[in-house]
C-alpha cells in the first residue's frame, strides 16, 4: 500500500507531465550575448516576444526616477523606419499590442500577436528597441499623461497606501527612488536625456529576451541575430539590492476623510525561488486563509482582510486590512501571526495547500505572456528560467517545522502605515 | 463498411441526436438538460484545470428597490452553509481540499459563481457546485455576520473618488429605476435583509431554467455533458421568473443635465452617458456601438488625434456597454483643470462631427473589426477567464448571439454607424458629469455656467 501523502505526489507529478503545452519546455541560446529563453506553444496561434531591460531602479539616480519608464514609452511612439502613423496603423491592421512597464527591478518591452503578423510585429518591435525618434512632441505628451498618473496615486487608498508603506520600508534603498518617477524629476527630462539613458540600455548583456508562442527555434534564432547580431555586447552586471532588516516594530498615520481605514503592516521576506522563500510562500498564503476565516468569517471584522508576500528581489511579506475597526481588527491578526510561530500547521492544511499552487502554478501558465513573465522573474531574479518548471516539486518539499521556523525568524517587527481617519487607536495594538 | 463500424456510427449519431449536442466555435459546445439548465462546454487542454461555474440571470435589473443590492448579499450567502456542508469555515476548508480557487461577482443582469481546480477534481467539483447552489440555508447568524462584510465592500467602493461620479450620473440616466442598475445597492436595504428575502430570490431566479453550467478547461463535451446529467439533473425547473415579475423599461432622460461632483482628485475627469440600445430589441445598433467604440480607439482616429494628440486630454474613450434592458453609452475623458474648458467643447465638437462620412476612413472601419475578432482569440487562450466572457453573453445576450458575433460585425457598415448614432447619440439626451477637486469646483461651475448647488438643465449640447 502506497502511503497517502505519496499517492498525492504521484497525481501532482502526473498531472505536472501529462500535457502537451507544459512538456514543450524552455530552452535558451545566446546571440552576440543576447541571452534568448524560448519557449514553442503550438496549441494556440499566439506569439508573446519580450525584450527585459536589467536593473531597474539600480540603474537610476535620484534625479533620475522614471527615467527609464519614460524612455520606453516614448520610444514605442515613433521610430526611424515607422513614423507615427504608419507604426501606428500597421499595429491596428494587425492588433499587435505593443507595450512597455517598469517596475523596481526591470523593465519589459513586449509584443503580442498572432502567428500570421509575427514577422511584421517582430520588424516593429525590434525597430522601437533600436532606432526610436525620441521626439520632443511625443515627450511632451507622454511627460504630461505620467505626471498626470503620478499625481492620481493619492487619489486612489490603496494607491497611496503602497506609495507610503514603500517609502516607510525601503529607507535609503534603491527601492527609494520612484520607477515612475515624480512631478519634479518628469518635468525636467528632455529629449536628449531619453537618447542618452537609451543608448546605454542598447547593450546585450543588460538584456534578456524571452519568446513564448507559435513559431520556431530555427526562425527565431535568425530574426534574432538578424535585428541584435550587431549591437554592443557591453558588460552590464545586475547589481542586486539588499535585503531590508527591521529592528524595531512602527506606525505611521496618513490623515484622510475616508468611511474606512486602509491598513498594512509588512515585515521582511527571504528572496523568491530560494528554498526559504518557498517556504515563506506557503505561510503567507496559510496566513491569508486564516485572517479570511477569523476576521471576515466568523467576526465579520472587514471584507478585505489579506496576507501576501512580494515578488521584488529585495523582499517583504505583508498582512493587510480595510476595516473602521482599526484595533479590534489588528489585535485578531497579531493573534494569527503569533498562532504560526506557536504552533506547526497540520499535515493536511499543507497537503491541501500544495494542491492549491498546483492550481495557480497552471493559472500563470494559461497566456503565453505569463509564461513568458514567469521565466524572465525566475531567470532575472537569479534562480534561473529552469527552476519555473519545478515549482511544484519545490514547493512539496517544505514542511511544518520549516513554515513555523519561517514565521518566527520573519513575522515580526511590523511595520504598519494606516490611511484613514480612526476614531481612536491604540498604538500599543500595532507594535509587534 | 463492416458491420461493427456501421453500428458504432448509428449508436453515435442517435447519441448526438438524443443529447440534443451543438458542436459550436471556439472549442464551445451546448446541450439544455430536460430541466432547462444550459450546459456548456469548453474545450481547451492547454492545462490541465477545470473551471466549474454557475451563470444566473440575476443582478440589478430584478431588484425593485426593497431588493436593492440583495443580488450582490445573497452572491455572498452563496459561499455559507448548505444542507452538505454546516458553515463556511467547512465550505472553505473543502474548497482548499479541492486545490481550487474560487470566486464570484454579480453586475447588472448576471450573477456568476466559479472554481478553478487539476483537472482531477472535476466531479468533486461539480458536486460541490450543485449542493452550493442548489441547497443554500441562509443561517440567519451567517446572515448577520455577512451584512457587515458587504458594506465593509461598500465603504471601499466610497473611498474611491470615481464610485461617486459614476453614481451620481447613473442615478441621473436611470432616473425612475435606479436600483435596478445600482449593483453594489442600498445599505439600509442590506442592513435589514432577512433569510425570507434571500430564499424569495432564490425561488425566484436560481432554478435550472434560469442558469447556465460552464465547465472549461481540460475536459470533452461527452465527459462534461454526461456528468452535468448525471449530477444536475435533479434540480426542479421552476416559472421563468420574467414571465411574473416583469423587468421595466428604462424611460428617457428627460433632458440634458450636467453634475459637478466635488472630491479630492488630481485630475478633471469627464463621464458623459447616454442611454443605448437593448440587445434583445435592437442587436444591429449594438453591433455598430461595438464597431464604432473599437474605431474610436485606434491611435489613428481622428477622435484620438483631436483629443488626446493635441494634448487637451491625457486620455478618451467611447464605449457601449452591451446589456439586454438598456445598456449605457459613455464618454470618458479626463484632463488638466488648465485645459478643461477646451476639452470639454472639443469632445462635444468631436460628437457633432461623428456622423461626417470622412470621420473615419475604410482601413479603420476594417482595422475595428480586426481588433474585436483578434482580442477574442486572445481572451480564449485562458479558459479560466473564457469562462465568465461565455457566461456574460449566455446571460446578457444568449449563446448565438455570442457565437455569431464576429461574423455580424463584419456586415457592419457606414449606414450602420451613423443610424447608431443618429438613433442614441446626436441630439439625445445625456448626463454629463465632471469629478474635480472641490478647490478647482469653482472654475468648472463657471465654465459650465453653473450656480451653487443648481444641477444644470444643459439642453443646447
Amino acid at each position: 500500500m502506497i502511503p497517502r501523502t505519496k499517492i498525492m505526489l504521484l497525481i501532482l507529478f502526473s498531472l505536472l507531465f501529462s500535457i502537451p503545452v507544459l512538456a514543450q519546455e524552455a530552452q535558451s541560446f545566446e546571440v552576440n550575448g543576447l541571452k534568448v529563453i524560448f519557449k514553442q506553444n503550438t496549441s494556440n496561434d499566439i506569439v508573446s516576444a519580450n525584450m527585459y531591460f536589467k536593473g531597474g531602479v539600480t540603474n537610476l539616480t535620484e534625479k533620475q526616477a522614471g527615467l527609464e519608464s519614460l524612455t520606453l514609452d516614448v520610444s514605442s511612439k515613433a521610430t526611424k523606419n515607422y513614423p507615427k502613423d504608419k507604426l501606428n496603423e500597421a499595429l491596428e491592421r494587425m492588433n499587435s499590442k505593443l507595450n512597455s512597464n517598469s517596475n523596481d527591478d526591470y523593465s519589459n518591452l513586449s509584443i503580442l500577436c498572432v502567428k500570421q503578423n509575427f514577422d511584421e510585429s517582430w520588424k516593429i518591435f525590434a525597430d522601437v528597441i533600436l532606432n526610436p525618434v525620441f521626439s520632443e512632441e511625443d515627450l511632451n505628451l507622454e511627460r504630461d499623461k505620467m505626471i498626470s498618473a503620478v499625481k492620481q496615486v493619492n487619489d486612489n487608498p490603496d494607491a497611496l497606501l503602497q506609495k507610503e508603506v514603500n517609502h516607510e520600508f525601503y529607507v535609503d534603498h534603491p527601492y527609494s527612488i520612484e520607477v515612475n518617477g515624480t512631478q519634479e524629476t518628469l518635468s525636467s527630462f528632455t529629449p536628449g536625456d531619453l537618447k542618452a539613458y537609451h543608448s546605454g540600455m542598447l547593450e546585450t548583456s543588460r538584456m534578456l529576451l524571452v519568446v513564448v508562442g507559435n513559431t520556431t527555434l530555427e526562425d527565431l534564432k535568425s530574426m534574432v541575430n538578424d535585428a541584435f547580431g550587431s549591437i554592443t555586447k557591453g558588460s552590464y552586471v545586475t547589481k542586486m539590492p539588499p535585503e531590508v532588516e527591521m529592528s524595531e516594530p512602527s506606525l505611521k498615520v496618513v490623515y484622510r476623510e475616508l468611511p474606512t481605514n486602509y491598513i498594512q503592516g509588512t515585515f521582511s521576506a527571504p528572496e523568491r525561488g530560494t528554498e526559504e522563500g518557498n517556504t515563506m510562500l506557503i505561510a503567507s498564503s496559510i496566513l491569508r486563509d486564516r485572517l479570511f476565516e477569523e476576521v471576515r468569517t466568523k467576526r465579520s471584522l472587514s471584507y478585505a482582510p489579506a496576507a501576501f508576500y512580494r515578488a521584488n528581489f529585495s523582499n517583504y511579506g505583508a498582512i493587510y486590512v480595510t476595516a473602521v475597526k482599526p484595533d479590534t481588527t489588528i489585535k485578531v491578526m497579531i493573534n494569527e501571526l503569533q498562532k504560526m510561530k506557536d504552533e506547526p500547521i497540520s499535515d493536511k492544511e499543507l497537503k491541501d495547500k500544495i494542491r492549491q499552487f498546483l492550481t495557480g502554478y497552471y493559472l500563470g501558465n494559461e497566456t503565453n505572456q505569463s509564461q513568458a513573465n514567469l521565466l524572465a522573474f525566475y531567470e532575472l531574479s537569479g534562480p534561473g528560467y529552469e527552476q519555473a518548471a519545478k515549482f511544484i516539486q519545490n514547493v512539496s518539499k517544505v514542511t511544518p517545522e520549516e513554515i513555523q521556523k519561517a514565521a518566527q525568524k520573519y513575522m515580526k517587527n511590523l511595520q504598519f502605515v494606516l490611511i484613514g481617519n480612526p476614531k481612536s487607536l491604540e498604538i500599543s495594538s500595532f507594535m509587534y | 463498411m463492416p458491420k461493427i463500424f456501421k453500428i458504432f456510427l448509428l449508436i453515435m449519431l442517435l447519441s448526438l441526436c438524443g443529447a440534443s449536442v451543438y458542436a459550436q466555435k471556439y472549442g464551445i459546445y451546448k446541450k439544455t438538460l430536460d430541466n432547462g439548465l444550459d450546459v456548456i462546454v469548453i474545450h481547451n487542454p492547454a492545462v490541465p484545470l477545470i473551471t466549474v461555474e454557475i451563470d444566473v440571470k440575476n443582478g440589478s435589473f430584478t431588484e425593485s428597490p426593497e431588493y436593492d443590492g440583495l443580488s450582490h448579499l445573497y452572491e455572498h450567502m452563496f459561499f455559507k452553509a448548505n444542507s452538505k456542508i454546516p458553515n463556511q469555515e467547512a465550505y472553505m476548508e473543502r474548497l482548499r481540499e479541492l486545490g481550487a480557487t474560487w470566486n464570484g461577482t454579480t453586475s447588472e443582469e448576471r450573477v456568476n459563481y466559479f472554481l478553478t481546480a487539476p483537472v482531477d477534481s472535476l466531479e468533486q467539483c461539480v458536486q460541490f457546485m450543485y449542493d452550493a447552489v442548489t441547497s443554500p440555508l441562509f443561517l440567519e447568524d451567517e446572515l448577520v455576520k455577512e451584512r457587515p462584510v458587504v458594506t465593509g465592500e461598500y465603504d471601499r467602493n466610497e473611498a474611491n473618488p470615481y464610485f461617486h461620479l459614476n453614481h451620481e450620473v447613473s442615478k441621473r440616466v436611470w432616473w425612475k429605476y435606479y436600483s435596478r442598475k445600482n449593483v453594489i445597492g442600498d445599505r439600509e436595504v442590506i442592513l435589514s435583509t432577512t433569510p425570507e428575502k434571500m430564499r424569495t430570490i432564490q425561488h425566484r431566479y436560481y432554478i435550472p431554467n434560469n442558469s447556465a453550467l460552464i465547465l472549461a478547461g481540460d475536459i470533452t463535451p461527452e465527459t462534461g455533458f454526461d456528468l452535468a446529467e448525471k449530477i444536475f439533473s435533479k434540480w426542479k425547473r421552476g416559472p421563468n421568473p420574467f414571465d411574473e415579475y416583469k423587468v421595466p423599461d428604462n424611460p428617457p432622460i428627460p433632458k440634458n443635465e450636467v453634475v459637478v461632483v466635488k472630491k479630492p482628485v488630481n485630475a478633471v475627469t469627464m463621464q458623459c452617458v447616454w442611454q443605448g440600445p437593448s440587445v434583445g430589441k435592437d442587436p444591429k445598433s449594438t453591433y455598430a456601438a461595438d464597431v464604432l467604440s473599437f474605431i474610436l480607439g485606434q491611435e489613428t482616429s481622428k477622435f484620438q488625434k483631436d483629443l488626446v494628440e493635441s494634448g487637451l486630454a491625457y486620455g478618451v474613450n467611447f464605449s457601449y456597454y452591451t446589456l439586454n434592458h438598456t445598456g449605457p453609452i459613455t464618454l470618458f475623458a479626463q484632463t488638466s483643470i488648465d485645459k478643461f474648458d477646451a476639452c470639454q467643447k472639443a469632445v462635444f465638437a468631436e460628437l457633432k462631427k461623428m456622423t461626417d462620412p470622412d470621420y473615419f476612413t475604410d482601413e479603420q472601419l476594417e482595422n475595428a473589426k480586426t481588433i474585436l475578432a483578434t482580442d477574442e482569440q486572445y481572451g480564449r487562450e485562458r479558459a479560466s477567464q473564457y469562462a465568465h466572457t461565455v457566461g456574460f453573453w449566455w446571460a446578457v445576450a444568449g449563446l448565438d448571439y455570442y457565437l455569431n458575433y464576429i461574423d455580424n460585425l463584419k456586415k457592419i457598415t457606414r449606414e450602420d454607424i451613423k443610424n447608431y448614432l443618429e438613433k442614441y447619440v446626436v441630439d439625445k439626451p445625456h448626463v454629463l458629469g465632471v469629478l474635480v477637486s472641490p478647490d478647482q469646483a469653482e472654475k468648472v461651475d463657471l465654465i459650465l455656467n453653473i450656480k451653487e448647488g443648481e444641477i444644470k438643465d444643459d439642453s443646447k449640447n
